[in-house]
């Protein structure tokens, strides 16, 4: 039985031209992508990777002069590409929603926080300014801000970096969107908000069944609440697993080196990093994106780039010498 | 609440130095001025006793620092003492004269506002198309005419060619009875005094004028608001309300909220100029309004009208950016 | 060498008459090339303590002594012969802190300046702090924006032990990094440590970077030190709610290691106006009780490890002793050791 796509982006590329307009940087590179209905998937990268162009390339905006070069993006059967302004519109917000980081810095300043969770709910929904205001109340209750009544009328600048995030994924749950992209959502929270923050969204996501794409560096946050894990270097898409069988047997070996980063053994450092290089790339050659670092690089890692191969089951690699473990 | 009267309460205190020093330097500053008033006022026969007798008179005699003692302590009392010009105490003539500025002011930045704001707002919001070279051009000519030399066009087409108004001669055609003066203002007093005939013919009079000042004043508001606005929509909350799906015309509304307190600042500030900035458009059209009287007063050494129209319209700006702080208060929470 | 005792420092806030009370009564110590890290969530006054050290703020009460000298003002700092550039710090935000006009080699020198060196002088030292922190040569001449944050930070770090620094005080040096990143970062400083002696004060809320990093360790909540002693003691057995609930709190890349969610902290860290005369976690604390409302007195179970709570013996009682980083250490060996 196949089990329904919620998400499904195919061979997805976006480039930002260079400032003399002569030629393009591929921030994102045939980047695909299949989300199930109530799958949780952690895509990690570091800066530079282009997660946060995927997720704007979701809702169709790129920043100019950046662009959509190439690719598909399916969502519940309709390519979000071919539509028309204002469709695209009453999706975001809608169906699809962000969750962005720097709360305090997205919110307007000069409206309250309670008006701001309205606003989706009167433009999207059609609901009257009543009916709005209860229900966001209502949506205050459940992300946990105490004293939901009178935190209605707070102006962003007057709550903390974790109860102004809680807003933003009020905002972003407001009218019950199939899809919600976490982009970076923690980062900048301190460790113990960032832990109940996480709770929280992995509690209103489950239980209303949508599905979540959580952007994030840390590798720590995947482990601990997605299904499914892909792992984004250079704009590139370089290993998809589910979360069980990748932290047992990472394949890419960037992934193995974004591992071991995390576990501070000399032993393990010594063996995956290498130098940083600071010449600065040449992009026209084609190779791997992550040859120049890469511990297993042969020959013809550095004249052809690989594709994307699907190993078994949950298990994609884009690699021509995946790590192999005696398990 | 009682941060509000306390940040009031610490304004309205600095007015009074800041008003002093306004007068001290304005005062210091007069003495540079060429001509003796004494000769000027007595005329070219007058002997050197009568120039002498005059001088003692005026109180010429006595050294700078006694003299703006002496003006100091006349202002204390309400006295900003007499036009040797108009021969009546500076006092009574700024009450007839400011009021006239005033409502020509009023009601050219009104006119300003409506045409700068929306312009500056359509312009901010498209990038191209006919609404947005509009914005442009506008902005452009407004800050390069001159507001005489457009006023002067407007009289001679629309009174000298299609006879549309009234001679721009004054606020009022002589046999047109006036009003009972409440406020100053001709149009509020015509219709307190229910006399329409008063009301349609400073209507007539005030037509030409508040369209000079009114489009040229636009211009620099539309400039400001839409040199903000398109900077309210780069900034991150007007991003973020477009990944929520917020229509254009929610996401216009919120960039110019955050637009206001610069609109409001150069309002302010225009204000405060064309109290006196307003002057070659009053000569053209003989309005009698305070730059008038003022300038009247360095062409003529007359010391008094100068001092008593810096005084008072110093403390009209100082009100207003009062008025402007208060706003901005009550507009942002976050400095509450 | 460095001496903190009863360090005091409150903010009076323009206007209103409160009072922030952003650090209240720390004590620590920093010996010769030793990592002191202080760990605390935002509002626990790390940050603070750190100005504090280098003149930035004036304490309010206590002392702090460096090398036998009384520092508590900056002019005492640049021109006593004997600490000058003997202090130094690394920024949390390299792009910030690095100023976008000047060349690397330059930004490098600057510390050098107020010394008395020839030029030649200074020209080797810079080089020197080039070649340790591992940047190449003919990299002097750039601009900071021409490199990545964690070049970037190195380039920091470069300034920082240019002078040949006795201690350094590093604030937030890795939370705006990349994970790669961080981890070069913190070898590279614990490489420099080995070969020079240099005294690190950690001051960061990221723990696995200062379970790595650091031998002694004081965790701050609202301006107090709540438990302090040697990292691996406390991140093993710490005794105190808050300790428990920070270590808890943190997500080890690993399916097997679940965090134990019943020792999480309810609710946010409250203002630090108007401190409760109690213990100060105990609106949060899942062990409080009524003796909680007395301020608890400052115990000392071994020798180094002293903690500020009056139940920390049930504490001890209800978690089962686990480091969790060593356990994903050797997780990691597994996996990554191929």
């Amino acid at each position: 039985m196949q089990e329904k796509m919620i998400l499904s982006i195919d061979e997805l590329s976006v480039l930002f031209p260079n400032d003399e307009m002569t030629s393009a940087i591929p921030v994102l590179n045939k980047a695909s992508l299949n989300l199930k209905k109530g799958e949780i998937v952690a895509l990690v990268g570091e800066s530079g990777s282009g997660k946060t162009i995927l997720s704007r390339a979701i809702m169709n905006l790129i920043p100019s002069p950046g662009y959509i070069s190439d690719g598909k993006i399916i969502f519940n059967e309709l390519n979000l590409l071919d539509l028309q302004r204002e469709e695209m519109v009453k999706i975001r917000g809608r169906k699809i929603s962000l969750i962005v980081s720097n709360p305090k810095g997205e919110l307007d300043p000069l409206e309250t926080v309670g008006q701001q969770i309205c606003n989706v709910l009167i433009h999207h929904l059609d609901f009257s300014y009543s009916q709005a205001k209860k229900k966001a109340i209502s949506l205050l209750r459940d992300v946990r801000i105490p004293d939901p009544e009178s935190r209605f009328n707070a102006f962003p600048h007057e709550l903390s970096g974790g109860m102004a995030q809680r807003v933003i994924i009020a905002i972003a749950l407001a009218c019950d969107p199939e899809l919600i992209i976490s982009d970076d959502a923690t980062s900048g929270l301190d460790v113990t908000v960032q832990a109940q923050v996480l709770d929280l969204l992995d509690k209103l996501v489950r239980e209303k069944g949508s599905s979540l794409i959580f952007i994030t560096r840390d590798l720590g946050v995947a482990a601990h609440f997605a299904d499914q894990i892909m792992v984004i270097y250079k704009g590139q898409i370089v290993e998809k697993n589910n979360v069980q069988d990748f932290f047992k047997d990472p394949k890419h070996p960037y992934s193995n080196l974004l591992l071991a980063s995390f576990s501070n053994d000399p032993e393990i450092k010594k063996i995956w990093t290498q130098k940083l290089s600071l010449e600065p790339e040449d992009i026209s050659i084609k190779k791997c994106v992550f040859c120049d670092r890469c511990i297993k690089a042969k020959p013809k890692c550095f004249h052809s780039e690989p594709e994307m191969i699907t190993i078994e089951g949950d298990l994609q690699v884009r690699c021509f010498n995946p790590i192999e473990r005696a398990l | 609440m009682r941060r509000f009267l306390l940040f009031f309460g610490k304004r309205l205190i600095f007015v009074f130095p800041q008003l002093f020093g306004i007068m001290l330097v304005s005062f210091l500053l007069l003495q540079l001025i060429p001509g003796d008033p004494a000769v000027l006022m007595a005329g070219p026969f007058a002997t050197p006793k009568v120039l002498e007798t005059l001088r003692i008179d005026l109180g010429l005699d006595k050294s700078v620092a006694e003299q703006f003692l002496i003006y100091f302590k006349n202002v204390l009392r309400g006295d900003l003492g007499n036009s040797w010009q108009t021969t009546r105490p500076v006092t009574e003539d700024l009450l007839q004269r400011f009021p006239a500025t005033l409502e020509l002011i009023i009601l050219s930045l009104t006119l300003a506002l409506s045409i700068g704001v929306p312009l500056g707002r359509a312009g901010a919001r498209l990038k191209t198309g006919f609404t947005r070279k509009v914005a442009d051009y506008y902005g452009l000519f407004a800050g390069a005419l001159p507001d005489f030399w457009l006023a002067l066009v407007f009289i001679y087409i629309f009174y000298s060619v299609y006879s549309l108004v009234p001679a721009p001669l004054g606020r009022l055609d002589f046999m047109i009875i006036p009003p009972q003066i409440v406020t100053g203002s001709l149009l509020i007093d015509s219709i307190l005094d229910l006399n329409f005939q008063a009301f349609k013919n400073s209507v007539g009079h005030l037509v030409l004028p508040v369209l000079t000042l009114g489009l040229i004043n636009a211009g620099p508001i539309l400039k400001m608001t839409q040199a903000t606005m398109e900077r309210m929509l780069e900034e991150d909350f007007s991003k973020y309300a477009e990944l929520c799906g917020l229509p254009d015309k929610v996401i216009a509304k919120k960039a110019f909220r955050n637009s206001l307190p610069s609109v409001i600042t150069i309002v302010s500030v225009l204000f405060g100029f064309l109290i006196g900035g307003a002057v070659l458009v009053e000569i053209v059209f003989s309005w009698g309004g305070a730059g008038q009287y003022a300038v009247n007063g360095v062409l003529n050494a007359d010391f008094n009208p100068v001092l008593g129209f810096v005084l008072i319209s110093a403390l009209f700006s100082l009100v207003i950016y009062l008025i402007v702080d208060l706003l901005y208060f009550y507009i942002d929470p976050r400095t509450h | 060498m460095l001496h903190v005792k009863n360090l005091i420092k409150h903010f009076g806030t323009q206007g209103s008459g409160n009072v922030v009370q952003a650090v209240n009564d720390v004590t620590f110590s920093v010996d010769q090339g030793e990592t002191f890290a202080l760990v605390g969530e935002s509002g626990s006054g790390k940050t603070t303590i750190g100005r504090c050290l280098l003149g930035l703020e004036r304490p309010t009460g206590g002392e702090i002594t460096f090398l036998g000298e009384n520092i508590g003002r900056s002019s005492d700092i640049k021109n006593n012969d004997i600490i000058k550039g003997k202090i130094q710090l690394v920024f949390q935000e390299p792009s910030e802190s690095l100023n976008p006009k000047m060349r690397l080699h330059r930004i490098v020198e600057e510390p050098l300046m107020n010394l008395g060196l020839s030029r030649l002088d200074r020209e080797k030292r810079v080089k020197n702090s080039f070649a340790r922190v591992k940047i190449p040569e003919k990299n002097l001449f750039k601009y900071p924006n021409e490199l990545s944050m964690g070049l970037q930070q190195r380039i920091g770090i470069a300034r920082a032990i240019v002078s040949e620094p006795k201690l350094i005080i590093l604030d937030e040096p890795t939370s705006a990094l990349d994970p790669t990143a961080r981890a070069d970062i913190i070898d590279l400083l614990i490489e420099i440590q080995k070969d020079l002696g240099t005294s690190y004060l950690f001051i960061s809320h990221d723990l696995s970077a200062v379970r790595h990093i650091s031998q002694k360790i004081a965790i701050l909540y609202l301006g107090k030190i709540i438990e302090q002693g040697y990292s691996d003691r406390i991140f093993s057995k710490p005794k105190h709610p808050y300790s428990l609930g920070l270590l808890s709190s943190v997500l080890l890349p690993s399916t097997r290691l679940l965090r134990p969610k019943s020792l999480s902290l309810a609710g946010e860290i409250p203002s630090p106006i108007n401190l409760p005369s109690g213990c100060s976690l105990e609106s949060r604390c899942p062990f409080a009780q009524e003796i909680c409302a007395k301020h608890p007195k400052v115990e000392k179970i071994s020798d180094s490890h002293f903690v500020s709570c009056s139940r920390h013996r049930e504490v001890a009682k209800h978690y089962n002793a686990m480091d969790y980083f060593e356990k994903f250490s050797l997780e990691a060996k597994r996996v990554l050791l191929v």
